[in-house]
C-alpha cells in the first residue's frame, strides 16, 4: 500500500511517502521554499517525495491528511462564537481563510495532486501524532503522551500502544494547553510561536522561575491530572495570531518587540524570569501528565509527541523523574510529524501490518534528498579519506567547517548531513560561529557531537534515553570536562544538548571526531544546522552555495567538492 | 509623470506612512531579493555563454547583497523597537509588506516558490532569451520602484542611502539585460527578444489584475462576515458564552464508522 502523508495549515507543513507501512521519503516543506516553519501546503515536499520513491501520484492508494478539517472548522467557529464579543476583531480573518481555503481541502488537495477525490483520506491530528510516536519506536508496549497545540479538539491525549495497536485513554480538549501558554509566552517574549519556543527553553537557563506561581493560579490542575486555563489573561481561543490578552502585558507590563534588547540583566529580569517560570510550568505540566498516564497504561517505556516534546529540558526531567525508564521521541514530534504520522496511522489501519508484527522501526533520521554537487567548482574530493582530511584541515586552520552530504534530515534538528561543525576550545567560539554564520542571539547556545562510546566522560548520560541522545532530543548536565575542554558546547546552566555518533550508524562522522580527539585530545565538536539567521537548514547544492556567498564560512564540503576561502 | 508612476507613488506614501508596513515591506524588499539572487545565481552556473554568465553572476552577487541591506536595516528598525516594531509585530497577517518584484508572470501559485521565483528555475523553463528579458522588464519596474522609495524616506537617511546604492545597481542590471537583448537582436533573433519583451509585460499585468481581484474579493468577504457576525450570530454568540466545555478528561469519540477507509475518508 502506497500512501502519501501530508501536513500543512498549521506549523511547519511536510509530507512523507510510506509504502507498505515502511518510510520512503519524508520531507519538510520549509527545506524547498525556504520560509523557516513553512506551513503552506506542501507540493514541493510531495513531489520531492514522489521522486525519492519513483512513483507518480496516480501510484498513490492515497494522500492522506494530518487532520479532520470539518472537526477542526467545528472547533474554530464554536470558540468563535464563545468568545462572542472579544471574537469580533478575529472572527472575520479567521472564517475567511476557511471559507476561502480550508473547507475545500479535500478537492483542493485531489487537484494538487492529480488524484481522485475518493483517494484522499484524513486522519485525527493527535491519532497522526500517536502513531508517529509510537509506531516507529523500538518498544512493542508502551504509553503515549501527545501534548500539542491543537488540531481538531484534543490538545492533549493519552495512548496505550501494544503489539502494533493503539489504543486512546482519554484527551484534554482546546484551548486548556500548557502548549498554547509556551507559545503565548513565545509571543510576548518577541519570538515567533511555533519555532521560537527553543529559544525561550534556551533563555530560561539566565532567569529564576519568579512568575511560576502566577502562571500556576493560571494553569490550575484538578485531582484527575486534568488542567483548566485561565482564558482572561490569553487570546490563543480565538486568535491565532495574538495568544496572549492585554490582561498579560497588564500583569508583566509590555511584550518585547522582535528584535528589541531582551530584559535579562541588572534591574529588569524579567524575560529571563518568564522564560525560566513557563519552562518550569511545561515540565511539571508533564511530569502530571506522566503520571496520570502511568496509572492508565503502567509501562516501563513512554513514547512523546506533539510540539513539546521538541522541548528538550523537558524530555531530561521526564526521563528523571516521571515513573517511565524508557523515553523515544520521534525525530520530528511536531507537526511535520504528524504528515509522516497520518500515513503510518492510516497503513496500520487499513492493511493492519503494524499489528501483524510487520512494524517498521525508525532507525535513521534522514529522509531527505541527496544534494546534487556536480554543478559546484571547487576542489574534487575523490573519496571519504579525502573529504574527512579536508574537514580535519579547515577545523584546525579555520576553526569551522560546513559539511553537506547524503539525505538531509527528517525533524528540526541537524544531525551531521547539513552541519556547521566547529572547534569548541577557545572562549570565543561560539562568537567566531556566530560571526561568520549563525548570527544567533548571544544567549543561544550550540550543541555538541561525540562519539557514543566516549560521551560520558563528558556529559552525564541518563539511563533509558539511548534513541534521544542519538538525535539531540533532551538536555544533558556537562561534567567538568567538557567545560573545560569544549567550553563552547556548555550552556551558562551547565548543560548542553549533544549528538551521540555510533561507528556503526554514521562511520564517516564517528571517524571525523576520533581523529579530532587525536589532534586535540578531546573527541567533541561544536555542532549546528547549516543555515543562515531566519532560514531552515540548506538542502540542496545551490543553498550551500548561497549560504556561502552570503556568509563568511571559510570552507564549506558538499558531497564531494570542497570550497575554501 | 505615467500613470504608473502616480500609482507606484501613491503606493509608497501609504507604505512609509504606516512604521509597520514600512517595516514589513523592508522584510518583503529582503525576502524578494534573496530569491532573486538564488534563482538567477542558478541561473549562472547554467548558461554556457560567457558574458551572459558573467552579468548573471554579478547581478546575483547583487540581488544577495541589497537582501542583506534590507534585512540588517529592518532588524536595526526592529532592535529600536519603538512604534514601528511593536505595530509591525502586532499587525501581524493583517498588514503585507509591499514587494519589490513579481516574477510569478500571473502563474498559479503551486508553479513557483514563495516570493515569485520558479524553484525549477526559470532559466530552466524559459529559455536564455525569455528569461533575460524577464529580467530586464523586472529590474526596470524595481529601479522605478526603488527611485520613488528613495525620494519618500528623505527623512531617513539610512534607509535612503540603501535605496540609494541599489538604485546604482538597479541601473547596471537595466544596462546589460538590454544590452544583451541589443545583441541578441543584432544577431538576427529579433522577433524572440521582441516576443519575449511582450510575454514578459502581458504577463505581469495579468498578474497584477489577478491579484487586484483577488483582494478586492477578500475584503469584500470580509467586511460581509464581520456584518454577520454582529447581526445573525449574535445571538448564537451570547447563548454560546453560557455553553462553555467543562475542562476535564474526555473519553475518546467513537468511530463514526466501522469501515477503517470509510472513517478514515470523513472529514469529520
Amino acid at each position: 500500500m502506497k500512501l502519501l502523508g501530508l501536513s500543512a495549515f498549521g506549523r511547519d507543513a511536510a509530507a512523507a511517502l510510506v509504502v507498505d507501512g515502511a518510510v520512503v521519503a519524508a520531507m519538510a516543506e520549509d527545506r524547498f521554499s525556504r520560509v523557516r516553519h513553512d506551513a503552506s501546503f506542501p507540493r514541493r515536499a510531495a513531489r520531492a517525495c514522489l521522486r525519492a520513491g519513483g512513483l507518480a501520484a496516480r501510484d498513490l492508494d492515497a494522500a492522506v491528511f494530518h487532520v479532520k478539517p470539518l472537526r477542526q472548522f467545528e472547533r474554530v467557529l464554536a470558540c468563535q462564537l464563545r468568545a462572542f464579543p472579544r471574537s469580533a476583531g478575529t472572527f472575520a480573518r479567521s472564517l475567511s481563510t476557511w471559507l476561502g481555503d480550508r473547507l475545500w481541502l479535500r478537492g483542493r488537495i485531489a487537484a494538487d495532486l492529480g488524484l481522485p477525490p475518493d483517494k484522499v483520506l484524513f486522519c485525527e491530528h493527535h491519532a497522526a501524532h500517536a502513531a508517529a510516536a509510537y509506531l516507529p519506536s523500538p518498544f512493542d508496549e508502551a504509553a503515549v503522551l501527545v501534548v500539542d497545540g491543537a488540531g481538531e479538539w484534543a490538545v492533549t491525549s493519552l495512548w496505550h500502544g501494544r503489539g502494533g495497536v493503539l489504543q486512546p485513554l482519554g484527551e484534554l480538549h482546546f484551548p486548556h494547553s500548557p502548549a498554547l501558554v509556551y507559545s503565548a509566552v513565545t509571543e510576548y517574549l518577541g519570538f515567533p510561536p511555533g519555532g521560537g519556543e527553543q529559544r525561550v527553553m534556551e533563555l530560561a537557563a539566565l532567569g529564576a522561575p519568579r512568575f511560576l506561581p502566577w502562571l500556576n493560579e493560571l494553569v490550575r490542575w484538578e485531582e484527575d491530572g486534568s488542567c483548566r486555563i485561565d482564558q482572561r489573561p490569553f487570546r490563543f481561543a480565538f486568535d491565532g495570531e495574538r495568544l496572549f490578552s492585554r490582561a498579560f502585558e497588564q500583569r508583566l507590563g509590555p511584550a518585547r518587540a522582535p528584535g528589541a534588547p531582551l530584559r535579562v540583566a541588572g534591574a529588569d529580569t524579567r524575560d529571563a524570569d518568564l522564560a525560566a517560570s513557563v519552562q518550569r510550568l511545561v515540565e511539571e505540566a508533564l511530569l502530571r501528565l506522566a503520571a496520570t498516564l502511568h496509572a492508565r497504561a503502567p509501562c516501563e517505556a513512554l513514547c512523546l509527541g506533539g510540539e513539546l516534546a521538541l522541548n528538550q529540558r523537558a524530555c531530561a526531567r521526564l526521563l528523571r523523574d516521571s515513573p517511565f525508564r524508557r523515553l523515544w521521541v520521534p525525530p520530528a514530534p511536531g507537526d511535520d510529524g504528524a504528515a509522516l504520522g497520518a500515513a503510518l496511522h492510516v497503513a496500520a489501519a487499513l492493511d493492519g501490518a503494524a499489528a501483524n508484527g510487520r512494524r517498521w522501526r525508525q532507525t535513521r533520521a534522514f529522509h531527505g534528498e541527496a544534494p546534487d554537487a556536480s554543478e559546484l567548482s571547487g576542489t574534487p574530493l575523490p573519496d571519504d579519506e579525502a573529504v574527512l582530511a579536508a574537514l580535519l584541515a579547515h577545523l584546525q586552520r579555520d576553526g569551522m567547517v560546513g559539511w553537506v552530504r547524503g539525505a538531509f534530515e527528517w525533524g528540526p534538528r541537524s544531525l551531521g548531513y547539513r552541519s556547521l561543525l566547529a572547534d569548541p576550545r577557545g572562549p570565543d567560539a561560539r562568537a567566531r560561529v556566530n560571526d561568520a554564520v549563525k548570527r544567533r542571539e548571544s544567549f543561544r547556545p550550540f550543541s555538541a557531537v561525540v562519539p557514543a562510546e566516549r560521551a560520558s566522560e563528558y556529559f552525564e548520560l541518563p539511563a533509558g534515553a539511548e534513541w534521544p541522545l542519538r538525535w539531540m532530543q533532551i538536555s544533558l548536565r556537562a561534567k567538568p570536562r567538557a567545560a573545560e575542554r569544549a567550553p563552547a558546547v556548555v550552556h551558562v546552566d551547565g548543560t548542553t544538548r549533544a549528538q551521540l555518533v555510533h561507528a556503526a550508524e554514521d562511520p564517516l562522522l564517528h571517524r571525523l571526531l576520533l581523529e579530532w580527539d587525536r589532534l586535540t585530545g578531546a573527541p567533541v565538536l561544536l555542532h549546528t544546522s547549516l543555515n543562515l539567521r531566519g532560514d531552515p537548514p540548506v538542502r540542496s547544492a545551490a543553498d550551500a552555495l548561497a549560504l556561502w556567498e552570503r556568509s563568511g564560512l571559510p570552507a564549506l564540503v558538499v558531497q564531494d567538492r570542497l570550497l575554501a576561502r | 509623470m505615467a500613470l504608473s508612476d502616480v500609482a507606484l507613488r501613491l503606493r509608497g506614501r501609504a507604505v512609509w506612512a504606516d512604521p509597520a508596513r514600512a517595516l514589513l515591506t523592508l522584510e518583503s524588499f529582503a525576502r524578494t531579493e534573496a530569491d532573486g539572487g538564488r534563482d538567477i545565481a542558478s541561473a549562472a552556473r547554467r548558461v554556457a555563454d560567457v558574458e551572459l554568465r558573467q552579468h548573471l553572476a554579478r547581478h546575483a552577487g547583487d540581488e544577495l547583497k541589497h537582501a542583506e541591506l534590507f534585512r540588517r536595516r529592518a532588524e536595526e528598525l526592529r532592535a529600536a523597537g519603538g512604534a514601528a516594531a511593536a505595530a509591525a509585530t502586532a499587525a501581524g497577517a493583517d498588514v503585507s509588506g509591499d514587494a519589490a518584484y513579481d516574477l510569478s508572470r500571473g502563474r498559479p501559485a503551486h508553479e513557483v516558490d514563495a516570493h515569485g521565483f520558479l524553484t525549477v528555475g526559470l532559466l530552466d523553463e524559459l529559455g536564455e532569451v525569455p528569461y533575460v528579458a524577464m529580467l530586464h522588464v523586472a529590474e526596470e519596474r524595481a529601479a522605478r520602484l526603488f527611485r520613488v522609495h528613495a525620494e519618500l524616506v528623505r527623512d531617513d537617511p539610512a534607509t535612503r542611502r540603501i535605496f540609494e546604492e541599489i538604485l546604482r545597481d538597479e541601473q547596471y542590471h537595466v544596462a546589460w539585460t538590454r544590452a544583451m537583448l541589443d545583441r541578441w537582436r543584432a544577431e538576427g533573433r529579433g522577433d524572440e527578444v521582441g516576443r519575449a519583451l511582450k510575454d514578459a509585460r502581458a504577463s505581469r499585468l495579468w498578474g497584477a489584475w489577478k491579484r487586484l481581484g483577488a483582494r478586492a474579493g477578500f475584503n469584500f468577504g470580509r467586511l460581509l462576515l464581520l456584518l454577520l457576525y454582529w447581526t445573525v450570530l449574535a445571538p448564537f454568540g451570547l447563548a454560546a458564552r453560557r455553553g462553555r466545555e467543562r475542562p476535564g478528561w474526555k473519553a475518546p469519540r467513537p468511530p463514526l464508522s466501522q469501515d477503517p477507509r470509510a472513517q478514515a475518508g470523513s472529514q469529520f
